[in-house]
C-alpha cells in the first residue's frame, strides 16, 4: 500500500506508477501515452482497484463508474472529463491531483487524502465523504450538493463558487478556508468548524 | 503493507487494523475503540488473526474493543503506561524503542518521555497519533493548546522535518493527513 519507487531519472524525487522505474513526468511522450492508454483499458475491465500506483498519469474521457477503488495512490493524477459516478473509494491517496470537469456523483469515499489537489467544474453531488481531507485544495465551480461530509477537513483551502446546499458538514473543517461566493443553503454549518470556533 | 481505517461511532474515533500481507496472516489493531462486526468480517474474510493491539494511549474511547478482541483472539496488548483498573493483561511498552508483532516492526515515538502516558506508533512510512495530533492542528491557533500539546506539536514538526519523504498521518480522530500537507514550509 503505497509502496513507492522512486524515479531513477537523477535528480527526481517523483514516485513511479506501477511496473515502472521512471515516473510519467520522465518518460519519453510517446512510452507515456502508451502507457496511459494501456492502464485505462486495464482499469475500465476492472471492477475493483485495489493496492495500485497510479502516480502522476493522465486519464481524459473515461467511465470508471461503479468502481471499488482501495488503497491505491493516485498522487499527481490528472483526471480530464473522467466519471466516477456511484464509485468507492477507501483509503486512497490523491495528494497533488487535478480533477477537471469530472463527475464523482453519489460517490462513496472514506478516508481519503486529497489534499494540496486542484478541483475544477468537478460534481460530487450526492456523496458520503467521510474522513477526507482536502486540505489546502483548490476548488472551484464545483458541486457538493446532498453530499455527507462528516469529520471531513477543507483546512487552508481556497474555495470559489462551490455549492455545499443541503450537506452535512458535522466536525467538517473549514478554519483558515478562502471562501468567495460558496453556499451552504439548508446545510447544518452551525455544527462545522470555522474560524474562531464560531459558525458563518 | 495493508492498512485498513474504521470509524467506531460509540466514541466518534478512529481504528487501524494493519497486516503485513493481503491475506492469511497476523495482523495489529492501532487504538481499538470498538471490534465491530465490519472489522471482524475483514479479519475472518482475509484470513488475518489478531496477535497484537497496541494503544497510543489508555483511554476508554480507545480500548472499548479489547473486551472482544480477547475473547475471538486473545492478543497481546501493548500500552505507554498501565494504570490501576484495567481488566486485560497488559504490557508496557516502557524504554522499548521497536515492537515486533504481526511481522510488522511497530516504532515508538516518545515525545514525553517518562512522563508522559501517550505516544505515536510509526510502522513504515504511517505515523499513528491517537488524540495527540488531528489533521490541521499544527496551523490551529496557538491559544487552543495546552503547554503540553503544544511541545508535543512542535516536537511532531520537527520528528518530520529531519526524516525524509512524506509520511502519512493517521489520527485517533478525524481525517488522515500527511506531512506535506500539514507543514509545507518543511518542503519549500
Amino acid at each position: 500500500m503505497f509502496d513507492e519507487t522512486v524515479c531513477r531519472t537523477e535528480g527526481c524525487a517523483n514516485p513511479c506508477a506501477d511496473g515502472q522505474t521512471f515516473c510519467c513526468r520522465c518518460l519519453p511522450e510517446n512510452e507515456r501515452e502508451r502507457l496511459y492508454a494501456a492502464v485505462a483499458g486495464d482499469l475500465r475491465s476492472s471492477a475493483v482497484w485495489e493496492n495500485r500506483n497510479f502516480s502522476l498519469m493522465t486519464f481524459r474521457n473515461e467511465d470508471f463508474s461503479e468502481k471499488l477503488v482501495f488503497a491505491s495512490s493516485f498522487y499527481g493524477v490528472v483526471f480530464e472529463n473522467c466519471r466516477f459516478d456511484g464509485s468507492r473509494f477507501f483509503a486512497c491517496f490523491f495528494e497533488k491531483a487535478v480533477f477537471d470537469s469530472c463527475s464523482f456523483k453519489e460517490t462513496e469515499s472514506k478516508y481519503n487524502i486529497t489534499g494540496g489537489s486542484v478541483i475544477r467544474k468537478t460534481s460530487f453531488a450526492g456523496s458520503d465523504i467521510l474522513h477526507s481531507n482536502f486540505i489546502g485544495s483548490e476548488i472551484e465551480e464545483s458541486d457538493f450538493s446532498e453530499t455527507d461530509l462528516y469529520s471531513s477537513t477543507f483546512f487552508r483551502a481556497a474555495l470559489k463558487q462551490v455549492n455545499f446546499s443541503n450537506c452535512n458538514l458535522k466536525k467538517t473543517d473549514f478554519r483558515a478556508t478562502r471562501r468567495e461566493s460558496v453556499l451552504f443553503r439548508y446545510s447544518n454549518y452551525e455544527e462545522a468548524f470555522f474560524d474562531g470556533g464560531s459558525a458563518l | 503493507m495493508n492498512l485498513f481505517p474504521f470509524f467506531n461511532e460509540d466514541g466518534f474515533s478512529n481504528s487501524y487494523i494493519l497486516a503485513a500481507e493481503k491475506n492469511n496472516c497476523p495482523c495489529v489493531i492501532i487504538d481499538p475503540s470498538d471490534f465491530t462486526l465490519e472489522m471482524l468480517q475483514l479479519t475472518e474474510n482475509r484470513g488475518y488473526r489478531v496477535e497484537a493491539v497496541f494503544l497510543t494511549h489508555y483511554n476508554r474511547l480507545h480500548v472499548t474493543g479489547l473486551t472482544k478482541l480477547s475473547k475471538i483472539y486473545r492478543p497481546a496488548v501493548y500500552t505507554p503506561r498501565i494504570g490501576d483498573k484495567e481488566n486485560f493483561d497488559m504490557t508496557e511498552i516502557g524504554e522499548r524503542k521497536t515492537v515486533s508483532a504481526a511481522g510488522i516492526e511497530i516504532r515508538i515515538v516518545n515525545f514525553l518521555g517518562d512522563f508522559g502516558n501517550a505516544v505515536f506508533y510509526r510502522v513504515g512510512n504511517f505515523l499513528f497519533t491517537g488524540d495527540l495530533y488531528q489533521a490541521g492542528d499544527w496551523h490551529a491557533e496557538e491559544e487552543i493548546f495546552t503547554v503540553n500539546h503544544a511541545f508535543i506539536v512542535k516536537s511532531l514538526r520537527n520528528y518530520l522535518c529531519a526524516g525524509k519523504g512524506n509520511p502519512l498521518i493517521y489520527p485517533g480522530f478525524g481525517a488522515p493527513t500527511s506531512f506535506r500537507l500539514e507543514f509545507p514550509e518543511c518542503f519549500s
